[in-house]
Order: structure tokens, then sequence, then C-alpha cells
């Protein structure tokens, strides 16, 4: 991805083809403890992302090239994280639905359980 | 000629299939929900909806997702994505309802609602610790000490509870100073508790330096356990624990002693509460526990709430900072066990648990949806009811967001289902959560909105600046990678679980 350092701001493009408005946010949220990130819609192209130092500090041209790949690896990550998410999601959703549907208590056994091999299941 | 027997050999059992038997033709498998997070530049860890996991090398996921993965030449990660419901061959997996059941054991912390319920029974002290959120020393026990009037209605909404069994725990100030009400809300439950068919715990939270006979053979009597302090060595505890005469320690240690002769070994536990002071002797620490016949510790980070934040040098150390302190203690400890002795750090084994066993655990700062009134509630001395014991310590500096109402006025249902409860439980579930929602370590953590607020000023929270998710996530991950680098310590975290050594 290619960079440009602007009045210690790291400029980046992001083409939106490739990632989505849930992934760009989700990923650079995690970069808000440090940084001041804003998102610009540049064009029907590319969001515009510039991350400053939240303390008003420059970036240099050293931290610009890590935070540069840093950030393409999460995008990648994140991105893969969304596609696992809307994939799963009716799945998910089954899944919590049958876990707490047609509710019915257990019945309580009022002896010990225990295993033929010795296993005893209370110490798991 | 036949061979009677090759019937039953062959029979397969019902619950595994022969490897074969998947369809190894096509490269069409479905994803099913799990979470990612890299451990280090090698390993990638996988986690399901269920809580189970795999660890990977790097770059797997990116296959998995990517529907690259190759049946025949990554057999043995195929088979395993499969068996741990990672990945299905059929849209909805053939196994959808064993999923769900685990789901719903995961959860099942909820099906019996208020277990803990925490009477702070006076206020009054004779420490002042110097981190001490909320105790006074006082005389006055009518300003100070929990009415009987309160006692009665709070034992009334406790057996309303729909547990089948609760814990009353004491807590103070110094809740010894006010030990006939103890004696008599000790009665008063137990008798309500039989009427109702309901199993009760008691729990006393002291720093025993009050401590007497009599008090210790009404605790026999009533099966109550005793919760105490110990910070360390005498020098940290009696510089962390101040009272006239300076012997903090010297009472703690004589009081767990004494307890433990009458009690019995086990009835007797300790706290301990970690400072700045506390941050540079890891080791010492542990040492003073072994030391005395402890076989656990619990590493605790000091609480962020109430009175504890006015004393800034003191403790308002980095999370940083207590991240090595409970590195360098785990390893310790770790070697403690390598030796053969078994001695268990308790913050890890609640983790573990999660990790290693398909059972929820009941630990109320690590639960999601949160411990506040789904597993705790707090009456406090003066019949002000409470979300969690963290809740009543903010009240203390003058913010009652977590107040629920009040024993004089408000019903069971107002206070346990009532708006309050309900405007809470929009930021419970760490499942829903920013930041949470997509972590990999989501069922072994937890949401707190009390900390959330009390720190960062929103129930929500902000994950990247919060000291919860950095602490968490930095153990939990740190126990991961105990576990993949050498089997020893996986063995060792095994038997902190079961307890068996
Ligand atoms: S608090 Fe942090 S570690 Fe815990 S689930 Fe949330 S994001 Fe993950």
């Amino acid at each position: 991805m290619n960079y440009d350092l602007n009045n210690g701001s790291l400029i980046i493009k992001v083409d939106k083809n490739i990632y989505s408005e849930d992934v760009l946010y989700k990923c650079l949220y995690w970069y808000t403890n440090k940084y001041t990130v804003f998102i610009e819609t540049k064009d029907d192209h590319y969001y515009s992302v510039s991350i400053k130092l939240a303390n008003d500090l420059s970036v240099n041209e050293e931290t610009a090239k890590q935070l540069n790949e840093q950030i393409l690896r999460d995008l990648i990550d994140f991105k893969l994280r969304d596609i696992i998410t809307k994939e799963t999601q009716t799945v998910r959703e089954l899944i919590v639905a049958k876990a707490f549907a047609n509710f019915q208590i257990d019945p309580q056994y009022d002896f010990d359980i225990s295993d033929p091999v010795g296993f005893n299941p209370d110490n798991v | 000629m036949n061979n009677p027997l090759k019937p039953a050999l062959d029979k397969k059992t019902r619950k595994f299939k022969e490897y074969n038997s998947y369809n190894l033709q096509s490269n069409n498998y479905y994803l099913l929900p799990f979470r990612f997070i890299r451990l280090d530049e090698q390993n990638e860890l996988l986690v399901n909806e269920v809580g189970d996991f795999l660890i990977v090398s790097s770059g797997t996921v990116e296959r998995i997702v990517n529907k690259k993965l190759d049946k025949i030449s990554d057999e043995e990660l195929y088979a395993d994505l499969i068996a741990a419901f990672f990945i299905s061959e059929t849209p909805i997996p053939a196994l959808l309802d064993v999923i769900s059941t685990r789901y719903r054991t995961k959860k099942s912390f909820l099906d019996h609602f208020t277990a803990l319920h925490i009477f702070v029974i006076s206020l009054r002290c004779e420490h002042t610790c110097h981190y001490c959120q909320v105790s006074r020393v006082s005389e006055n026990k009518k300003a100070f000490d929990m009415q009987r009037h309160h006692i009665d209605k709070g034992i009334d909404l406790m057996m309303k509870s729909p547990n089948p069994h609760i814990t009353m725990e004491f807590q103070g100030g110094e809740a010894l100073l006010a030990f006939e009400n103890i004696t008599y809300a000790v009665i008063q439950a137990k008798e309500k508790a039989m009427l109702l068919n309901k199993k009760i715990s008691f729990v006393i939270c002291t720093n025993l330096a009050v401590i007497t006979d009599e008090m210790l053979k009404f605790c026999k009597e009533h099966e109550i356990l005793i919760s105490s302090s110990l910070d360390g060595p005498s020098f940290i505890h009696n510089k962390n624990r101040h009272r006239n005469g300076n012997n903090s320690y010297e009472l703690a240690v004589k009081g767990i002693e004494e307890s433990r002769q009458v009690l019995g070994f086990d009835r007797v536990s300790a706290l301990l509460t970690t400072t700045n002071l506390s941050l540079l002797y890891p080791h010492e620490i542990v040492d003073e526990y072994y030391k005395l016949g402890f076989r656990n510790i619990f590493l605790r980070p000091i609480s962020p709430y109430g009175f504890a934040n006015y004393n800034e040098r003191k403790n308002h150390y980095k999370t940083s900072e207590f991240l090595d302190f409970y590195k360098k203690a785990l390893d310790k400890i770790i070697e403690l066990n390598l030796r053969g002795e078994f001695f268990r750090e308790d913050y890890a084994a609640i983790i573990l648990r999660k990790i290693l066993t398909p059972f929820p655990v009941g630990y109320v700062d690590l639960q999601s949806p949160a411990g506040m009134i789904n597993s705790v509630i707090v009456f406090n001395y003066d019949g002000k009811v409470y979300a969690t014991d963290e809740a009543r310590m903010l009240a203390e500096t003058k913010d009652y967001t977590f107040e629920l109402g009040s024993l004089d006025t408000h019903s069971y249902e107002e206070l346990f289902y009532g708006d309050k409860a309900r405007f809470f439980s929009d930021a419970w579930t760490n499942e829903s959560l920013p930041g949470c929602s997509e972590c990999a370590l989501q069922s072994y953590c937890g949401a707190d909105p009390v900390f959330n607020y009390a720190t960062q000023g929103t129930f929500i929270g902000h994950r990247p600046t919060s000291s919860f998710c950095e602490r968490n996530m930095a153990i939990i991950k740190h126990l991961f990678l105990l576990m993949e680098k050498d089997a020893r310590i996986k063995t060792i975290f095994r038997t902190w679980i079961t307890g068996n050594n």
C-alpha cells in the first residue's frame, strides 16, 4: 500500500473495492489508543485515511513505514474476520437460538456419578 | 468360512466416521463461526463459538477462509477443523444440536441467576489501609453498621433468588466489628433457607485482627468460611495495611493459624491486594504464601475504584507493570510445580478452566453476560442496593450510577429486573461490544460495564485504551504460549483445574 507523509500525518489510500467500510473501521479502531484517525471518502474508488499521533507529535518516516505495513496486515486480518462473520451469520444465529429454545431444566440426580474407568466428571 | 466375530469387529461406531467417508473430491467446505488472533509471529489461535481452540501456523486462517485447504495434503488439519467445528461439509452442520448444547453449557451460569449476596455489615474498620476505598475509623455503630431491618429485608430478597445454592458474604469495613449482626444474620438466613429447601454458604471477609475464640466457635458451628487478606511478607503487608501498632501482618498470620486449627485447613483463604510496592516483589509474595501453607494465590490487580484513585502515586501503576509482575510470579509458581509441588494461581486457573473444559466458571469479573446482578448483588450498610462490590465503592465517591434502589423502598422485581438493570444489559455481553465482538479471546474473557464506566466514563468502554482488555488479552495469550511451548506446563495447568496432583 502506498503512503504519504503530510504535515506529520501518515496518509494512506484504501481501495473500496477491496476493503469495505466495516473492515476499515474495525481495523483502525485498534489504532485509536495512540493515534487520531480521520477517514474520508475521496472518490468512488478510495478512502483516504489520515493518521496522526494522538499527542500532536509528528509521525516520522520510520514510524510511517512500520505503521503502513502493520495496517496493511491488520486490514487483511479484519477482512478475513469479516468474511467469517458474514458467511457464518446464519449458523451462529441458529446455534444461539437452538441453545436457548425449549428450555428444560436438566433433572437433578441425587447420587454420585462416576465412570467405570475412574474418570470423575465432577473433577473436570 | 465366515468368521462369526467379523460383523462385530467391523461394526462402525455411530460417532466417528472413517476419514474416507468424507467427500474427498471437492474443495467445497463451509465455514463455521470462529474467531482468530495472532499469538506471535509463528502462531495463530483459532477459537470457535463454544470456546474450543486450535493453534496453527501463521497464514493458515487465510487459507481456510479463502477455501484453499487441500483435503489430501492438509489431511490432518482438515480433519481437526471438521472435528472441532471450525468448518463443515454441509451448509448447516449435521451436529448443530451438539454445538448448541455445548453453547448452552458454556452459558449455564445464567440458569440459576444471582448466587452471591454481599452484605456490607459494617463500614467501620480499625485499619487505615492506603488503598482502601470505603472504610471508616469510627465508633458510630448507628451510622456505619447495617441496621437489623435492612438485614431482614436483604435476607428476604436473597431467598427470592431462583438459585437453589446461595452464598451470603459479609464484608466491611471490618465485618467482625459488627459480629453480633453477623450472628443474627446467619441464624435468620439459615432458618429461612431451610424452610425453602435452599443450600446456603456463608463467608466472612476479614483482616482477622479482631477475631476471637468465641467468633471462631460460631464460625465452626455454622460452617462459615473465612476469607482473609494477606499482601505478602510483613514489610509489604504492614506497609499496605496501616493500623495502630503496625502489626497487621502478625495478627493476620496468627488469625490464619488459629482459624485453620478450629475450622480446618481448607476453610481459610487469603486474598492478595497488589500495590505499587508489591510489584517489586513477585517472588517474595509467592514464597510467603507457600511458606504459610497456602497452595494457591490469586494475583489480583488493584481496583481502580473509589478511594484508590485518590492515591495516584501509590496505586496508579501501569497495566504493563502489573503484567510484568504477574508473569514473574507465574514463572515462580510454575517452577514450584515443576519441582513436584502443587501450587495454583487462581486467575490463570479460572481462564484455563474456560479454555480446557466445556464448563462455565462462576467468576463474576470474567463473565458474559457480566456478573453484575446476574451472579452478584450488594446490600450496602445503609440499605442501598448495588450491582457489584465495585459499584458500591464508586458510590463512596458520590457516584451513584450503579445504585439499583433501596432495601426500604424497592421490591425484588424492581431491583433485579428494573429499568436500571435493563439499561446496563445493553453493555454487559462482550459478544456485542466494539472490539470484543470479533476478538478470539471472547469466550475466555468477560464484560464489565462498571469497570468501563469507572475507568473510561462509559458503560461500553473503549477497548484499545482499556486496562481490562490489555490485561486479559496479555494474560490469556501468555497462557496459550506457555502451553504451546512446554507440554509439561500444559500438564501442570490441567492439575490446576482438576485439583488432582
Ligand atoms: S476485553 Fe479485550 S481481550 Fe477481552 S474479549 Fe474484549 S477485546 Fe478480547
